[in-house]
């Protein structure tokens, strides 16, 4: 018997401030950071300079998307996971580089953590946060965890590496689960930079999202360690983080087929506009309605998280829209350099900026294979 | 309300709905071929409205429960999760009740829509000629009034389902010559069984029956089967396919069919041995089966989004007109995956007693096409998504 789903309720808990709140983003996002600005960061990036804006950062912060689900009492915004999502969706759309979400997700297992201090600096924009939750890259789970936090006094004694750490260059704070000696699984808060932590930058393909090898052998006080437990957080931030990558790369491959539907009306060949050609036009409907699923999914994977439902049955939903937001992008993207022709096939076309995020997405946080896997192993049964 | 309403459903259903019969009974209303089967689905649709649990989309005054989208949705759900037979007159009840609603007389209204309801009398569709397929404005039956407002038909319709049963017919003939190819149509509620319509039966590619071409001849037709105006049957048409297409569709009916051949899958795969080990352990097909698992699930949603406009703002049309495209090709996805999974298996008929599953996975793949072909191709419909959602410019 294939396992109940949660039904979202009924308007999945849509209401006048998701509303709002992705009417403000998608016109900040398209004031602010447009297709040209996306170009010099890119071409900046290619010419191994830093391209990216503090300033923005701190102009984002004061709209409250860096600390966007934790609660106003403690500084934060107060919103939900669907406010998330959708924000996560315009940000995807102009492949905004930041580590918004990144920091999103940090203030919130900070919070849960008990680290008001920490979620006050990432609230002004003045430290950009981020996460890590694989040594080995392609292994996600708590138990795969054999990075080390052994007591010393009052202090920690960290050991460990971690793989493809997202905007480990640029961010103030790092959260990083260790086992205890006991096996328990714990959180660190760590600043950075630290003596002891050695941050060494991946050579990326998509240069708006860097990631980064992070070596570990350092002591932090005992203040450093999150109070939460550390199995839940793990579990917690990464299908959280699953969520916002899913809703990300809607945005993203909503941008690319709405450039190639562009270039299919515009580009003429035979002394027609090739979108009126079937084997043009209907590869880019068959690209609209992945992103269709892909969306539908996040949005209820968002709805009952927000609505508590059981973790597993989160999980199941989160798993699903990851796995068909990674391939809707990476079928909108490469019919979309397909489709552009020989423009496609160059620097000069943004397309290659979208399928450089494909390539990025579909392997962050569990590919679409392990994801069906893991769907697999609760339909079928190990 | 809605929760006790779900429960007396449940169990009405339960308590009423037909023992299986001990003949083979039809997978869709598109396969309806002997007097027993019909006699069977009819009593069944009957029974279904004289309880009170048809037409809640149809108003009171023309024999429907009054609206009520709700209950329409779970009564249709309730019957497909209790595996009950499905509505004989579909067509009727679907297709043709929302188009009479929207564009009959009064006279139409209240003479033609009780009975499709209670399912005293069955419809047929008469669009597609053998000319006059994906290109259906192309079509050449012809309509010519008489000087008594009368007309007579003339031409030929085929794949007409369930022709041989049917009472009416929603007909789409062409009334002017010399106007355009669209503009010469007009829409007909045509009586059946008068003189100068011969209905030879034709057989499907699964070997069933239930499929039909209807030949007129100077067939004699009332001036009040004209629904609408002269002229107005390509935008009637239109109305009807995208009833017919399910853009109008309610909320969940269509998915929980979906998600019940699904189910069925799943079943295969963990009772099939292949090799000496279960299915369901094999690597290649539980990616398969996951990957559908994923798209029933995102088609369930997806209907539940496309109610909500502000989730469907950007692009509000795109999964109302992808209804049918979408629906009808995971189905047939699913069907083909059982038939992988039973390999060697699946060369067996329903007439073999050997048949896993009694044969209904091969039946059940064949049949799909019907879904993917009828009621415009899949093709088209991808042109049309194309064209109206996407906006680009029209295919040659």
């Amino acid at each position: 018997m294939t396992p109940t789903l949660p039904t979202p309720p009924h308007d999945f808990g849509f209401g006048e401030d998701h509303q709002l709140l992705r009417q403000s983003a998608r016109r900040f996002v398209s004031e602010r950071f447009d297709a040209a600005q996306l170009r010099r960061f890119v071409d900046a990036a290619q010419r191994a300079e830093p391209g990216h804006d503090e300033a923005l950062q701190r102009e984002i912060a004061a709209l409250g998307w860096t600390v966007l689900t934790v609660p106003a009492s403690a500084g934060g915004s107060g919103l939900g996971w669907l406010h998330a999502a959708l924000l996560a969706e315009e940000l995807g759309r102009a492949l905004l580089p930041l580590p918004i979400i990144d920091s999103m997700l940090t203030a919130d297992a900070l919070h849960w953590g008990d680290q008001p201090s920490h979620v006050a600096a990432i609230a002004t924009g003045e430290v950009a946060g981020t996460f890590a939750l694989t040594q080995d890259h392609g292994r996600y789970g708590s138990d795969a965890i054999d990075a080390l936090a052994r007591p010393q006094g009052d202090d920690f004694q960290l050991t460990g590496s971690f793989a493809a750490v997202s905007s480990a260059c640029r961010a103030g704070l790092l959260l990083a689960p260790f086992a205890l000696p006991a096996g328990e699984l714990t959180w660190f808060a760590i600043p950075l930079p630290h003596e002891g932590v050695g941050v060494e930058a991946d050579r990326t393909l998509d240069p708006t999202r860097p990631t980064a090898r992070v070596g570990i052998d350092a002591t932090v006080p005992a203040g450093a360690r999150l109070s939460c437990p550390g199995e839940r957080l793990y579990r917690a931030l990464h299908m959280r983080a699953a969520l916002l990558l899913a809703a990300e790369s809607v945005g993203a491959a909503e941008t690319a087929l709405s450039m190639t539907r562009d270039y299919a009306c515009e580009r003429e060949q035979f002394g027609r506009p090739i979108g009126t050609y079937q084997a043009v036009s209907h590869p880019i409907v068959d690209t609209m309605l992945a992103i269709e699923r892909a969306r539908s999914l996040y949005v209820a994977a968002a709805a009952a998280l927000d609505s508590e439902v059981e973790a597993d049955a989160i999980e199941t939903l989160t798993r699903m829209a990851n796995c068909a937001a990674s391939e809707a992008l990476w079928q909108t993207t490469s019919r979309g350099v397909q489709l552009h022709g020989g423009f496609g096939f160059t620097w000069e076309c943004d397309m290659h900026f979208y399928f450089r995020r494909a390539l990025y997405a579909r392997g962050a946080l569990g590919d679409p294979h392990t994801q069906r896997q893991a769907l697999a192993a609760q339909l079928l049964g190990d | 309300m809605s929760d006790s309403f779900v429960e007396e459903v449940r169990r009405w259903i339960e308590n009423n709905s037909p023992a299986s019969p001990d003949f083979t009974l039809p997978q869709s209303f598109l396969e309806v071929h002997t007097q027993e089967q019909f006699d069977y689905l009819r009593d069944w649709q009957r029974q279904l409205y004289e309880a009170g649990y048809l037409g809640f989309d149809v108003p009171e005054r023309y024999g429907g429960r009054g609206i009520d989208p709700h209950k329409h949705a779970i009564v249709m759900r309730e019957i497909v999760a209790a595996g009950a037979p499905f509505m004989l007159n579909t067509i009727g009840l679907r297709w043709v009740v929302p188009t009479i609603l929207k564009y009959g007389t009064q006279r139409q209204k209240n003479e033609l829509v009780p009975p499709i309801l209670s399912a005293d009398q069955i419809w047929c569709q008469g669009f597609s000629e053998p000319s006059a397929g994906s290109d259906l404005a192309s079509l050449s039956t012809r309509a010519q009034r008489q000087a008594d407002g009368s007309y007579h038909v003339t031409g030929h319709k085929v794949w007409t389902t369930i022709a041989h049963f049917a009472h009416r017919m929603i007909l789409l003939a062409r009334t002017d010559k010399e106007a355009n190819k669209y503009a010469g149509l007009s829409y007909f509620l045509f009586p059946m069984g008068g003189a100068g319509v011969t209905i030879e039966p034709l057989v499907k590619m699964s070997g069933e029956g239930g499929f039909n071409q209807v030949i007129f001849d100077a067939a004699p037709m009332p001036g009040t089967a004209l629904l609408g105006n002269e002229g107005q049957g390509w935008e009637i048409a239109m109305a009807t396919l995208t009833f017919e297409r399910g853009a109008a569709g309610v909320s969940g009916e269509a998915s929980s069919s979906t998600r019940a051949a699904f189910e069925r899958l799943v079943a295969l795969a963990q009772s099939k041995r292949r090799d000496g080990r279960c299915a369901a352990d094999d690597a290649v097909f539980r990616d398969s089966i996951a990957a559908l698992w994923i798209e029933v699930e995102a088609a369930h949603l997806g209907e539940r989004r496309a109610a909500i406009p502000q989730l469907v703002a950007d692009r509000p049309m795109a999964l109302p007109m992808a209804s049918k495209l979408l629906r009808s090709e995971l189905d047939q996805r699913i069907a083909e995956l059982g038939c992988m999974l039973l390999a060697g298996d699946a060369r067996l008929s329903t007439d073999d007693p050997s048949a896993p599953d009694g044969g209904e996975w091969p039946r059940h793949y064949m049949n799909s096409f019907g879904f993917t072909i009828g009621g415009g191709t899949s093709e088209i419909q991808r042109n049309l998504l194309a064209e109206r959602v996407l906006g680009l410019p029209r295919s040659r």
